[in-house]
């Protein structure tokens, strides 16, 4: 309620910290957004930090914002790379992953998996220990892997397992987690879960369907289900068949691509405008979207949504789309269906929806980028979130 | 302001400066404070709107006129062959136009807004404010805020430099 009282105009709306509240809950999500405001006034700063209007400020915005990516090899280890312009521009070191004691240099035979809900999954290949680490607190945890789980490739995905109502992902640095571990075993892929609740991995999950991956790309989330599409050439040339790990019924299944899709060169698992499982493709004639049907009998077809002229979306001159090398697509942002795209010596994003671009920066590889979203919320000299501070100089 | 139709409920609201306004009942329940009232049976007569003055109040009809959902309202918009995204593409262009207005009706609009709960007009208010500041400096939100900066000189200086990139 309102209170009642003969305010001057123009100073009232400030003097009621619930209407000043519902204006800064509207604050875009953006890194810069929570600093700049603490920084007004002691009232507002201590409006802003207070974690029940954290809470309520990302429960707001639901969504997390993209703020940059971590790379496998930026420049020759795991890197964080902002993606943002300023003022919202975070200095890498803030989640320099040694700070945490992680190995990343390139000696360290520390491999990416992936991120998701404000972590990330790596594979410490000395150690044998899958390693997950929240980039914005430093909390990490190391899990040795099974031995079950290193007979052929390994990847793995990280997840919240944060249920109840009020949780937003995007603020899961401390929320439990839950890390899914695939392998193959005799031509057949595997599982395990491992729940950080429990600190312990669940009973190997195997499926009698065949599998030809040697190497996959980063799981991608779409709805209740992980996937895992083949990363590289095979033996046997490359394989159309794709892992899928549905995490309610916690069961293994390989799907096949659409037609002509183990002649393609490079290509990305994504969810379509209607929710469902997709694939993009560089093909010759450009950037195919690709939807997945289920018919109520169960049966999959491949349906071509759309294809696109890449260089026509991204404003350069004609590539040969479907070659290696020329045009790569790197990584896909699931929570905002954003594609990671290498073409002509830069590295683009590209929102699929609207099919707008944005050039990121010059680039001499074609390394895959790992989009990291997630709130943040730095710690504020004076203010109620957090003790730690983090000075970059 | 809503017309008296046939079949359809109205109710009155007054405003502390004595004017009075009858609005379709569906239109006041547009405000959760109002429908609350309705529903307890609070209201019988007449609803006093109280620190709401008519000229805010009157916008806030207004408002809640153009958002109340037209499904079987006889004579409304014809929501039948008006496709929902064109409807809310041309609510869109109407709530531009409407919060075009000066700062001090704008902070009296999410006064009333919240008051009376009404979670549209609250986005809308409290969105257009933030959107006005949120490139501004912080001079400048200050000054727009009419907020004093309580801060020593070094105890800005100190947030300041812990998340430099944020200020620059």
């Amino acid at each position: 309620m309102i209170r009642r009282s003969s305010r001057r105009r123009g100073t009232y709306l400030t003097d009621d910290d619930d209407l000043l509240r519902e204006i800064l809950l509207r604050l875009p999500p953006r890194p810069s957004s929570l600093p700049r405001a603490s920084a007004v006034c002691k009232r507002w700063r201590g409006l802003v930090t207070d974690p029940k209007f954290l809470r309520r400020f990302y429960a707001h915005h639901r969504k997390p914002p993209l703020i940059g990516v971590f790379n496998d090899r930026y420049p020759d280890r795991v890197a964080f790379r902002a993606i943002l312009g300023r003022p919202n521009r975070i200095p890498p070191q803030r989640f320099d992953l040694r700070r945490h004691g992680v190995e990343t240099d390139s000696g360290s035979r520390t491999r990416l998996l992936g991120c998701r809900h404000a972590r990330v999954l790596l594979m410490d290949h000395v150690h044998t220990e899958l390693v997950v680490c929240a980039p914005v607190t430093g909390e990490q945890r190391r899990v040795p892997v099974p031995p079950d789980l290193m007979r052929g490739f390994l990847n793995g995905a990280v997840l919240c397992a944060a249920g109840g109502l009020g949780h937003v992902h995007g603020d899961c640095h401390s929320s439990p987690f839950k890390v899914v571990s695939v392998s193959r075993k005799d031509n057949r892929p595997t599982a395990r879960v491992y729940s950080s609740e429990t600190a312990t991995w669940g009973n190997l999950i195997t499926t009698t369907d065949r599998c030809e991956l040697v190497a996959a790309n980063p799981g991608i989330l779409v709805g209740d289900a992980l996937y895992w599409s083949p990363r590289s050439v095979g033996p046997g040339g490359l394989t159309d068949d794709i892992i899928k790990f549905d995490l309610g019924r916690q069961i293994l299944a390989v799907i096949k691509g659409p037609p002509g899709f183990n002649e393609s060169c490079s290509h990305q698992i994504i969810h379509t405008e209607d929710g469902v499982v997709g694939l993009a493709i560089l093909s010759r004639s450009g950037l195919e979207i690709w939807q997945r049907k289920v018919s109520c009998h169960g049966a999959a077809t491949w349906l071509l949504q759309k294809t696109v002229e890449m260089h026509i979306i991204l404003g350069i001159a004609p590539q040969n789309e479907g070659s290696r090398g020329a045009m790569e697509l790197l990584g896909y942002d699931e929570d905002n269906g954003v594609l990671f795209l290498y073409a002509a010596a830069y590295v683009y994003m590209v929102e699929l929806m609207s099919m707008q671009s944005n050039e990121l920066h010059l680039s001499n590889s074609t390394n895959k980028c790992h989009p990291f979203t997630c709130f943040y919320a730095p710690a504020i000299p004076g203010g109620r979130n957090g003790p730690e501070m983090l000075q970059d100089t | 302001m809503a017309t008296r139709e046939a079949g359809k409920k109205m109710i009155m609201l007054k405003s502390p400066d004595g004017m009075e306004f009858e609005v379709e009942e569906a239109v006041a329940m547009e405000s959760q404070t109002i429908r609350k009232m309705i529903e307890d049976d609070c209201a019988d007569t007449a609803i006093l709107i109280p620190n709401i003055n008519s000229k805010i109040l009157s916008r806030v009809i207004e408002y809640c006129n153009k958002h109340v959902p037209t499904t079987g309202a006889t004579g409304a918009a014809a929501s039948d062959t008006v496709a929902p995204a064109a409807l809310a593409e041309d609510l869109k262009i109407w709530d531009a136009e409407f919060i075009k207005v000066n700062r001090a009706t704008r902070f009296d609009l999410i006064q009333a807004a919240s008051y009376l709960n009404i979670k549209g007009l609250l986005d809308l208010t409290s969105q257009t404010t933030i959107d006005t500041i949120s490139d501004n400096s912080l001079e400048e939100i200050r000054s727009f805020l009419s907020t004093k900066n309580d801060y020593l000189p070094e105890e800005e200086q100190t947030i300041r430099r812990e998340n430099q990139w944020a200020f620059q």
